[in-house]
């Protein structure tokens, strides 16, 4: 973790404002050697582009085909470098969570989407939901074994854990939480709460760190009671309104800027984006982060005035 | 109370077999097949609908509220076709063409159902070949297409633009719709509609039917 972000998480006056840019493999594939030119113009967010044509960094996660995790769910990508999603679900029935074993792997391995996502990804999203709207033993027996899987895996990294830990799991969806924040307080609110506790009892000077994606704005405050102490939410799905409202030297965020506008804003657009939310968002103290996620829509124009955004208002006081 | 009364709070509620029951009840007292559809079982969806775009109830209410529809109506299905009821009309929905994802499309999906439009799903990562094929081969007045990802919302462009090719655009209307889509965006590729939720996706169906 770089200092800038630590500071900026304990509210410890970070000289500018940390930023970090994500590039999905597939912007990869889709510009090469152009991608690292461009990033070589702004070596302060990248110091070492490094770029070989015959080994772009991808996990099998955003490998074209099908592959099966640890639970059994099968996960389809049909374009190299996009990211995969899950097509087969190990549970088709209720009886199939009372059997359903947990995983013997203890590698530490907590791959994006390892709780509320791990309910759906078993069941499917139509059935997890009908398990939510019962609120019956099985809805209850699936959350107490993803949720035993994910403690053992924390355990198992507990030896490594540097000074802050990096979690992702996508809460909500476009307008809201699925499940409603209510029903999320009483069922898996508490499941963060243990999964943390772990953490913060090993160290209570460790850091959590957790992206979710959708409209979260509802339980930022719920997340923070958790044990995460700084959220990487998106811009778009929660409004900006609500995330000065929510967070602004309250909840330190990592803010996820617009990747909806990001392919198709002009450069002043793009620009005043940026500006816009650290105008909102900014405190001299701290709690803000700047996130930009490049995919393989964004033209390399777009993504220079994105970086060029970026470098003029990290420096705002 | 009376049964229809009865069929729609238990349809809210998402009690399957209360639904079913009732139905058969309220065909044996001798209520139409179409009064039990309209007056009970869609007019229950409709206030579900109403709930859900408010954020009164959520995606788990709206699952078993519909599957307490589809519990009742196919109870009443062979009544339906007895007096010769059509559905309001056809819609096709798909998720578009390099996009897997398909809840946003299956819960519009439902929401339509809900209120009284067949729905044909020809699922996702679908090109506009096949949206075309199917508008040729139904009498559907409406193509709901749904994309998740920045990368594949042009694709809602490439279909319109096939429906056009092939002379097939003003027979439809078309509706988008999905997180990284826009009314800028729906406007700037020849959409006629645009929803911000599933709610609000049948209510704006439903118009093109009446």
């Amino acid at each position: 973790m770089n200092e800038l972000l630590y500071k900026a998480i304990t509210y410890n006056y970070p000289e500018t404002i940390p930023v970090s840019v994500g590039i999905q493999p597939a912007a990869w594939i889709r510009h090469r050697g152009e991608l690292q030119r461009l990033l070589l113009d702004y070596p302060q967010f990248f110091p070492n582009p490094t770029f070989d044509e015959n080994k772009i960094p991808m996990s099998e996660q955003y490998r074209a085909g099908t592959h099966i995790d640890e639970w059994g769910c099968v996960w389809e990508n049909i374009e190299e470098g996009m990211d995969s999603m899950v097509k087969g679900h190990p549970i088709k029935s209720a009886d199939d969570i009372f059997s359903l074993e947990i995983p013997k792997n203890r590698d530490g391995r907590l791959p994006h989407g390892f709780m509320y996502l791990r309910l759906l990804d078993l069941c499917g999203f139509e059935d997890a939901m009908i398990y939510f709207a019962e609120e019956g033993e099985e809805i209850k027996t699936l959350i107490s074994k993803v949720l035993e899987y994910n403690c053992r895996q924390i355990e198992a990294i507990l030896p490594n854990i540097d000074r802050m830990v990096s979690f992702g799991d996508d809460l909500g969806m476009q307008n809201g939480l699925a499940v409603g924040p209510e029903r999320w307080r009483r069922l898996l609110g508490p499941c963060y709460a243990k999964m943390y506790s772990i953490i913060k009892r090993h160290n209570p000077e460790t850091l959590i760190y957790m992206h979710t994606d959708g409209c979260i704005w509802e339980i930022m405050n719920d997340l923070k009671q958790c044990g995460v102490d700084m959220i990487n939410p998106q811009f778009r799905a929660n409004g900006l309104s609500n995330l000065v409202r929510v967070c602004k030297g309250k909840i330190p965020i990592n803010l996820d800027l617009d990747r909806q506008l990001f392919p198709f804003g002009t450069r002043p657009e793009l620009m005043d984006h940026v500006g816009e939310c650290v105008e909102a968002l900014y405190l001299p103290e701290g709690g803000l982060g700047l996130y930009a996620e490049f995919n393989r829509d964004i033209p390399l124009e777009n993504m220079a005035a994105v970086l060029d955004g970026l470098e003029k208002y990290r420096h705002y006081k | 109370m009376s049964t229809l009364v009865q069929i729609n709070e238990m349809l809210q509620k998402g009690r399957a077999k209360n639904v079913e029951e009732l139905v058969r009840q309220a065909l044996a007292d001798g209520l139409s097949a179409k009064e039990i559809l309209n007056d009970a079982l869609i007019a229950a969806m409709m206030e579900v609908g109403s709930k859900f775009k408010e954020n009164k109830i959520y995606v788990p209410e709206v699952l078993i509220a519909a599957r307490a529809m589809n519990a009742g109506v196919a109870v009443l299905k062979p009544a339906l076709t007895k007096e010769g009821v059509q559905p309001v009309g056809k819609a096709i929905i798909c998720t578009v063409k390099g996009d897997l994802h398909d809840i946003g499309k299956n819960l519009v999906k439902m929401m339509l159902e809900g209120v009284g439009i067949e729905c044909i799903d020809l699922g996702v990562d679908v090109g506009g070949d096949k949206v075309v094929e199917a508008v040729r081969e139904s009498d559907a007045k409406v193509v709901c297409l749904s994309a998740l990802l920045t990368t594949t919302m042009t694709a809602q462009k490439d279909i319109i633009e096939d429906l056009k090719a092939a002379g097939l655009r003003d027979s439809v209307k078309v509706m988008v719709g999905g997180a990284p889509v826009t009314q800028s965006f729906a406007d700037s590729i020849g959409a006629d509609a645009y929803t911000v939720d599933a709610a609000s996706a049948a209510e704006v169906a439903l118009s093109y039917f009446r």
